[in-house]
């Protein structure tokens, strides 16, 4: 058959005519400079918002030790939120001595009122150290702890001069910190994929039926022109319409780049997976404008069909989510109850001796050297089995598939806490949902010891580790877009065999 | 279908006279052969639509260099022939072949050869009538170049010149209907289908449309043109083609018609010398429509006008007029218009 023929001519006299007419109204060009407006405008009041908001770098407190040389020790900030079970921060606290020796460890909070701490784990000093070319010595100090890894952000650096002065100071581990391009990146693109997907339905949605009723559809189609040329070229003057309203809100997406020091990749990926999503509802529209006669009929269906692509899918996920609580058996690492007993009874009467006002009491350590392997029943909810319902949605595919900034991939938690990047957050709650509850949990106290949890047999959940989901929504939305496109073809296809209801042909 | 010429509706036309003359007697009949390759054959041609039969048995031969007309009242299916001749719909069964080829297995080449200007059509209106035509004309394959070589001249076949870079929505109802012509034209097509060209055309365009298609039979082009405007057509086809329930329908022979009832139209200088000859004679009149004093016979046909013509100049009667109440097309229509009843 001759419906699937594809010719540039062809493909290039029916774009022409669309966008030829689209031009000559001047409601596009009204459209567009309403668009620019508009994301401009909101761009400026996130970037005013975000301003705000921009953390303070920690401070350094040193003092001259008895020694003569300098205790630093690095705060615990506002950054140093529990994320897991175990809710200890480390105060990283580095000695530089006369000599210029630095040493740096990482010291737990002790027990109020204990004598003897136990022994923080030291932290591997100096490893990094640098002589720069003035002389200076520069250490750095990462916690090495995984789990916790509330001050893996920032790395104690110590610096002695070639005076022999020294100081310590955090250091970001990566240069985002304090910066707010990456919201204000995210919630541009965002913006402008979510106001892509209200503009793109008027596109197409009244493409065939409203020729049909303006009469121009059957001298077009009774031409040589295929039916494939005729919706190809009606989804393309679409598409690069929608093209120019996306290069319109560029600037302000560079302004974000600029500022985030997100890469071009990054952008470029965005780009062309909103430009993909919105040549899909772009299709969708046509599709509908061929199957439903009246022009008020399709575009609502167009617009029914973003809803339930865009909002309709998140909503679901989230109630299901809910719903597909399930009691579960759970591997819990923890005390047994026994132990954990007499744990306590050994803590309560540590407390009454100390309100008793005898010395010498020693606060129990937990036993840490009795955790065991048990089985436990949770109510847990079972994403793994719903996530999919929301892997077509336009946003969940961008966020998904934008390329996250190099931090984010060593320390996910902590980016999606901190950063206020929305298209990463997006990302690591879908992953999260899709990658199900976690099935094993340390509870063994060795946070109370300040002791690494690197002899916990408990494999950290593996969140982002889930493969990623937009290849699953956009194929998923690709196949949708092919669908409507060839319903379109087939409606436009001559002769015509079976007429729908209440169709002319002229 | 639309029916811009109310008066000419069957419906209210008044109770025709059977015709004794058959429409078809300067048509050829369909067993004789024609000239050449006819440029559309229809064989027993159907077409429904759910349970409404708009096509229902359509045979005949549109000849090549000639113009064919298509008649029918409304609903006779001349809209849904035309559609199948211009390959936009499927014929339920029977065969078709247009410009030689098949709409269904041949489609492309079909809408290739062929040039049809709907009853009712569009245009975009923002575009300018050049723009139109060449987009048209880059649609039917041609380079741009020609397309725009193409679209000047038949903008100024069309007499639209003056409009060429003017939004065509400033054009009127006849001008976009010449446009709607050019537009058919515009690929030089082997077969021209064309739905009441006539409609919303002023009196001078009618008669340069008439030329025009004139021109293109005489180019060898096969002319299919239908239309209720009776009289547009009268002058200018050299076949007729009758519809009537979706059917092609030979109108019935004159000698099977009442050879009553055929109305005459007679007018003289003076009316009242008219009347008294009549009278005198014995031949029945009536007062003819308006105040002019025409008359009204009933005779057989065209024998007995041609002798009361003569008894009359013979008489001393001042007669300037004696005609047939209708066209030999109309008269065939409404002919169609009984049969349906």
């Amino acid at each position: 058959m001759k419906t699937w023929s594809l010719s540039w001519n062809g493909l290039r006299t029916v774009a022409g005519l669309e966008l030829r007419q689209r031009v000559r109204s001047k409601r596009w060009l009204a459209a567009l400079i309403v668009w620019f407006v508009v994301i401009g405008g909101i761009t400026s009041l996130v970037l005013a918002a975000a301003g705000l908001f921009a953390p303070q770098p920690p401070q350094v407190w040193c003092q001259i030790s008895e020694d003569g040389g300098q205790d630093c020790t690095m705060p615990t900030t506002e950054l140093s939120q529990p994320v897991d079970l175990v809710s200890y921060t480390s105060h990283p606290v580095c000695h530089i001595d006369v000599a210029g020796r630095i040493d740096c460890r990482v010291e737990s909070p002790c027990p109020p009122g204990s004598g003897t701490c136990p022994e923080p784990a030291p932290t591997q000093p100096s490893q990094s150290c640098l002589t720069a070319p003035d002389g200076s010595v520069t250490c750095g100090n990462p916690t090495p702890d995984q789990s916790t890894g509330l001050d893996q952000i920032v790395q104690t650096v110590c610096t002695l001069d070639a005076d022999g002065q020294g100081s310590c100071r955090y250091e970001a581990l990566h240069d985002w910190q304090p910066s707010t391009g990456p919201l204000v990146f995210s919630l541009v693109t965002m913006l402008v994929l979510g106001l892509g997907l209200l503009v793109t339905p008027a596109l197409t949605s009244t493409s065939i039926n409203g020729d049909r009723q303006a009469g121009t559809l059957a001298t077009l189609q009774a031409t040589k022109l295929s039916a494939a040329e005729l919706a190809l070229g009606k989804l393309t003057a679409a598409w690069v319409t929608m093209l120019a309203f996306a290069l319109a809100a560029l600037p302000w997406l560079v302004v974000g780049v600029v500022i985030s020091g997100s890469s071009i990749w990054q952008v470029a990926v965005c780009f062309g997976v909103m430009l993909i999503e919105l040549a899909i509802v772009c299709a969708i529209g046509l599709g509908w404008s061929a199957l439903i006669n009246r022009a008020s009929g399709s575009t609502l269906l167009t617009y029914a069909s973003v809803v339930v692509l865009s909002v309709l899918s998140i909503i679901l996920v989230a109630l299901l989510t809910i719903l597909s609580a399930r009691p579960t058996e759970v591997r819990v690492w923890g005390l047994p109850a026994h132990v954990q007993q007499e744990w306590d009874r050994q803590i309560e009467q540590y407390w009454q001796e100390q309100s008793e006002g005898a010395s010498g009491a020693v606060y129990p350590a937990p036993p840490v050297g009795q955790c065991r392997w048990q089985t436990e029943s949770l109510s847990l909810e079972h994403g793994e089995r719903i996530w999919w319902l929301a892997a077509a949605n336009p946003f969940v595919i961008l966020a998904d598939a934008a390329p996250k900034p190099s931090v984010a991939q060593d320390y996910p938690d902590l980016y999606a806490y901190h950063s206020g990047d929305v298209l990463f957050n997006i990302r690591h709650v879908i992953r999260q949902v899709a990658a199900g509850p976690a099935l094993e949990y340390d509870r063994c106290p060795y946070a109370d010891l300040g002791v690494a949890q690197a002899a916990s047999p408990v494999k950290p959940h593996p969140i982002s580790g889930q493969g990623p989901i937009w290849p699953w929504g956009l194929a998923f939305n690709l196949a949708l877009g092919v669908f409507f496109f060839w319903i379109a073809v087939k409606r436009l296809a001559v002769p015509y065999g079976r007429l729908p209801k209440d169709t002319r042909v002229a | 279908m639309s029916d811009s010429l109310p008066e000419l509706r069957p419906d209210d036309a008044p109770d025709p006279p059977a015709p004794d003359v058959s429409p078809t007697v300067s048509a050829p009949a369909p067993e004789e052969p024609l000239g050449r390759d006819p440029g559309i054959r229809a064989e027993l041609v159907k077409r429904a639509f759910g349970q409404v039969k708009a096509v229902d048995g359509v045979t005949f031969e549109a000849p090549a260099a000639a113009i064919t007309a298509l008649i029918g009242p409304n609903g006779s299916g001349k809209t849904t022939l035309l559609l199948i001749l211009a390959g936009l719909l499927k014929p339920d069964s029977g065969s078709v072949q247009v410009a030689g080829f098949d709409p269904v297995t041949g489609n492309l080449d079909l809408r290739a050869r062929v040039g049809w200007m709907p009853d009712a059509f569009g245009t975009w209106d923002t575009l300018t009538p050049f723009e139109i035509l060449t987009t048209f004309a880059r649609a039917y394959g041609l380079s741009a170049t020609q397309s725009r070589q193409r679209a000047d001249q038949l903008l100024s076949q069309v007499h639209l010149t003056e409009f060429a870079r003017s939004p065509a929505r400033v054009l009127s109802r006849g001008q976009k209907q010449r446009l709607g012509l050019a537009r058919a034209l515009v690929h030089d097509p082997e077969v021209l289908l064309l739905d009441e060209p006539a409609s919303g055309l002023d009196p001078r365009s009618r008669i340069e449309l008439r030329d025009t298609l004139r021109d293109l039979a005489q180019a060898g082009k096969t002319v299919l043109v239908s239309s209720h405007v009776l009289s547009e057509l009268e002058e200018v086809y050299d076949h007729a083609v009758f519809l009537s329930h979706g059917r092609t329908v030979a109108p019935p022979p004159a000698s099977e018609r009442p050879v009553s009832a055929r109305g005459w139209r007679v007018h003289a200088l003076d009316p009242a010398s008219l009347r008294g000859f009549l009278d005198d004679a014995g031949i029945p009149w009536q007062a003819g429509a308006g105040a002019s004093g025409e008359v009204i016979l009933d005779l057989t046909g065209p024998e007995s006008a041609s002798q009361i013509l003569r008894a009359a100049v013979a008489a001393g009667v001042p007669v300037h007029t004696i005609a047939p109440l209708a066209g030999r097309l109309e008269e065939a229509y409404l002919a169609l218009d009984e049969e349906r009843k």
